[in-house]
């Protein structure tokens, strides 16, 4: 990306960076899956290319279709703003907006506002984060826009925009020295990839420049939960238990059924399938062909996306007049959400590590949820920020409980007196949040090393806070670990509530009860099925 | 001038501590079946709470007949009092209030004056023996009543029950209702407040909640007096009471059971924490 187009235009009206824009959100896209791959922890939590393309496309669709670059950018923020899911899709939803800053008022965009743009889209998404960490995608914008800002005076909006995006590559190769957590997963950091994508895939743009191959995903390293439900028909996924089962084999066995988005990862022992089909039938017969079918789920795409549309309520809620202070939960599975329910929390926002909800979509549960204040309750790390963006736009009405587990969540909900005022409230919850600890147990989805333990594909884990405390070889010894653990290291917890996942075997709740009641005798055991996908087991302890 | 301190069994003051005060405690009955008790009087809180956990029945309450109060208030004017302050537990919990008002129309030549004290318990129990102390230093009847009022303005107090099932069974449930778990067990965590339960929190475990209305405790402010109530659980009243004697040093720690009348609507396992805080904190 040295050479410079003769066509390449000396300075962007609206139109040209618009096309820009587009080209950049079709190069993000062919990089989504090497993105969403490249994982720090090993468990099914990243989707930074997902959500970093549904971001840079929801602001995209509100662009028109010509106008001042300034005008252009701003419709671009203002959109991005709501649109931005995860997040890495909240930080670039803010280099967005500082990008639309540096273009206020601007005709068109030249070398010395592409300085400009970059340094303020550099400055405002780290004003965006209250604790901002080197080795990501801050990093990478702060020295493509460092760099750009000292290149040579005479280079073509082209070069600066090339040497911009040599920089952001570079620095993306830096990330791992600057976050152990990636070094020890081996990966550099996928947000800060993101960056550099979306930057050079406006250099094709600017270039008119044909879209090379977008790199091969990592086989094995692929989140099912990262594929976006898009389109009609069945959302169809299992896993097959078996002997010298075959991936490739049946991966094109769904394809040639037509089947859609086909995933298929696992070891010759059990495979996991994620296909979308017209006919969930056809799904079905082919996996049950291979060996035994489990934990299968079938999802109507479209009444999905029509329940999605309507903003995720029961016809019944929106009949109900919103109390004065309501709670809004990120959650999935009908167990938690039921619970979640019974705790107080007028609206339930579908969504959870691996989907994570859009600003937008929180916004607009959140004036549903209550009149004059509301709570929202993310309940993961990923949704957090999204979250405050949402708050941003109502700051009178949205306040975020800093949830960043299911766990603290509960935790929250449990502390929701509706009577108390709004401040007493704010200060319960945030502080019940705090309080709570979770313990996720799920199956690694690649092989890692983080948090200092070292896991291979397949092996049980157990995640602590956030924290990745003990590999297994089962599920059921990974949640005793990580209880185990946990007990160690806060005396005052006596009460474990743990939550049966879709992924859960038949028949847990006594199994489970024993084994931690039997290693923990002063432990207390509830057990309840949460229904959440990803996690097997989900414990909240008090 | 002699002013005399009547009030109703669900003060729980000790009967020697009433005596101490001179304070006359007109009891409430509690009805197991058909079976007529008066409370405090026919039936002690151990044996109360040893009944309750026995009988399929839950026992029921009645508060005081106008005649009891109207006979209550017959014999001090025989004794000679010419004043009488009778203060009693929350109108929105009992029609107590309106009995003590109807038994005292239909004895003459005596003032009555007779009190919303808005509590219950050892709340309502700490206000009347400090009318008792206002009486014995020399006030007049409207100033003791000025001064329980001003008392019971600085009262707080957190209530910690096993289950709502006793309060919701009695129909004093209230707002408290919001803190019906359904899937859940939950601990809730009640308070007296306007006259009226009301929900403060919920936590899940008994030690979580103790140690939130310890926190809570604390947070009031400079307190000057406390009380530890318990129904069944006297070694866990002890403990909270030491734990709250390390927040608030310096206030007068008065440990009590609830009698059966309060038994009935609580039901076994119940702490509760009643503070009265000092002028000045609740001034600021």
């Amino acid at each position: 990306m040295t050479s410079t187009d003769a066509t390449a235009p000396s300075a962007l009206d609206g139109t040209e960076l618009r096309h820009a824009l587009q080209v950049a959100e079709l190069w993000l896209e062919a990089n989504r899956e090497a993105l969403n791959a490249i994982n720090v922890y090993p468990v099914p939590d990243g989707d930074t290319g997902t959500n970093m393309l549904l971001t840079l496309r929801a602001a995209n669709a509100a662009l028109p279709e010509s106008g001042a670059a300034g005008a252009i950018s701003k419709a671009l923020a203002d959109a991005a703003l709501l649109g931005a899911r995860g997040n890495s899709g909240v930080i670039l939803s803010q280099m967005l907006r500082g990008f639309a800053d540096g273009l206020e008022g601007v005709e068109a965009l030249g070398p010395a506002e592409l300085r400009t743009a970059l340094s303020t889209a550099s400055a405002v998404a780290y004003g965006a984060v209250p604790e901002p960490v080197e080795g990501t995608m801050l990093t990478v914008m702060r020295e493509a826009a460092a760099v750009a800002a000292d290149a040579a005076a005479a280079l073509a909006l082209d070069e600066l925009l090339a040497v911009a995006v040599e920089e952001a590559e570079a620095s993306v190769e830096r990330t791992p020295e600057l976050l152990p957590r990636l070094q020890e997963a081996g990966v550099v950091d996928a947000g800060g990839q993101g960056v550099a994508v979306v930057l050079a895939g406006l250099l094709y743009g600017v270039r008119g420049e044909a879209l090379p191959e977008p790199p091969p995903a990592p086989t094995g390293a692929v989140d099912l939960g990262g594929v976006a439900h898009e389109g009609h028909g069945y959302c169809v996924e299992y896993i097959v238990q078996g002997q010298g089962l075959e991936r490739a084999v049946l991966a094109t066995e769904l394809s040639e059924a037509e089947g859609e988005s086909v995933l298929v990862v696992g070891d010759p022992s059990a495979l996991r399938v994620h296909v979308h089909m017209e006919d969930p039938g056809v799904a079905l017969s082919r996996g049950a062909a291979h060996g035994g079918l489990q934990s299968v789920k079938v999802d109507n795409m479209q009444a999905q996306h029509e329940s999605w549309a309507a903003g995720h309520e029961d016809a019944e809620d929106d009949a109900a007049p919103a109390p004065p202070v309501g709670l809004v939960a990120v959650v999935q599975g009908p167990g938690l959400t039921a619970h979640f329910r019974d705790l107080g929390v007028t609206r339930i926002v579908s969504g959870g590590a691996t989907n994570n909800p859009s600003a937008g979509e929180l916004l607009e549960a959140a004036r549903r949820a209550g009149r004059d204040r509301v709570f929202i309750l993310p309940n993961d790390s990923n949704v957090l920020l999204a979250a405050e963006q949402a708050a941003q736009q109502e700051p009178d009405l949205i306040s975020v409980v800093p949830a960043r587990t299911v766990a603290a969540g509960l935790a929250a909900a449990l502390s929701f007196v509706p009577g108390e005022s709004p401040e007493a409230l704010a200060q319960a919850l945030t502080n019940a949040a705090a309080s709570a600890r979770c313990v996720e147990v799920t199956r690694a989805v690649r092989d890692a090393t983080a948090d200092g333990v070292s896991v291979t594909a397949g092996d049980a884990i157990a995640i602590l806070d956030g924290r990745l405390v003990a590999r297994a070889e089962d599920i059921d010894a990974a949640l005793l670990a990580g209880v185990s653990q946990a007990l160690e290291s806060d005396d005052m917890l006596e009460l474990a509530t743990v939550y049966l996942g879709v992924d859960a075997p038949a028949r847990s709740a006594d199994r489970v009860r024993e084994l931690l009641e039997d290693a923990h005798e002063d432990l207390e055991v509830e057990v309840y099925t949460g229904g959440q996908p990803h996690y097997p087991y989900l414990v909240s302890l008090e | 001038m002699s002013i005399r301190i009547v009030t109703d069994s669900t003060c729980d003051i000790p009967r020697d501590l009433a005596g101490e005060h001179g304070i006359t405690i007109v009891p409430a009955s509690v009805f197991f079946g058909d079976e007529h008790l008066l409370d405090g009087v026919d039936i002690d809180s151990d044996t109360f709470f040893e009944r309750l956990a026995r009988e399929s029945r839950l026992p029921t309450t009645s508060q005081p007949s106008p005649g009891a109060f109207r006979d209550v208030y017959q014999q001090l004017k025989d004794e000679g009092a010419t004043e009488i302050l009778s203060l009693h537990v929350s109108e929105k919990l009992s029609g107590t209030l309106a009995s003590a008002r109807q038994g005292a129309q239909q004895v003459e030549g005596v003032r009555i004056e007779a009190v919303d004290s808005g509590m219950a318990t050892l709340a309502l129990g700490m206000g009347a023996i400090a009318a008792a102390q206002a009486v014995e230093g020399g006030a007049s009847l409207d100033e003791a009543r000025d001064r329980v009022l001003e008392h019971y303005s600085r009262t707080h107090d957190f209530i910690l029950v096993d289950t709502l099932e006793y309060l919701r069974r009695g129909g004093r449930i209230g707002r408290a209702q919001e803190l019906l778990g359904g899937l859940m067990r939950v601990k809730p965590l009640l308070s007296i407040q306007n006259g009226e339960i009301v929900p403060v929190g919920r936590v899940r475990t008994k030690k979580k909640a103790v140690a939130e209305v310890v926190r809570r405790t604390a947070a009031l402010g400079s307190i000057e007096q406390l009380a530890v109530l318990y129904s069944t659980t006297p070694d866990e009243a002890a403990d909270l009471a030491s734990r709250l004697g390390e927040v608030a040093p310096g206030a007068a720690v008065m440990q009590g059971q609830v009698g059966p009348a309060i038994g009935v609507h609580v039901g076994p396992g119940l702490l509760a924490v009643v503070a009265v805080l000092s002028p000045d904190a609740s001034a600021a």
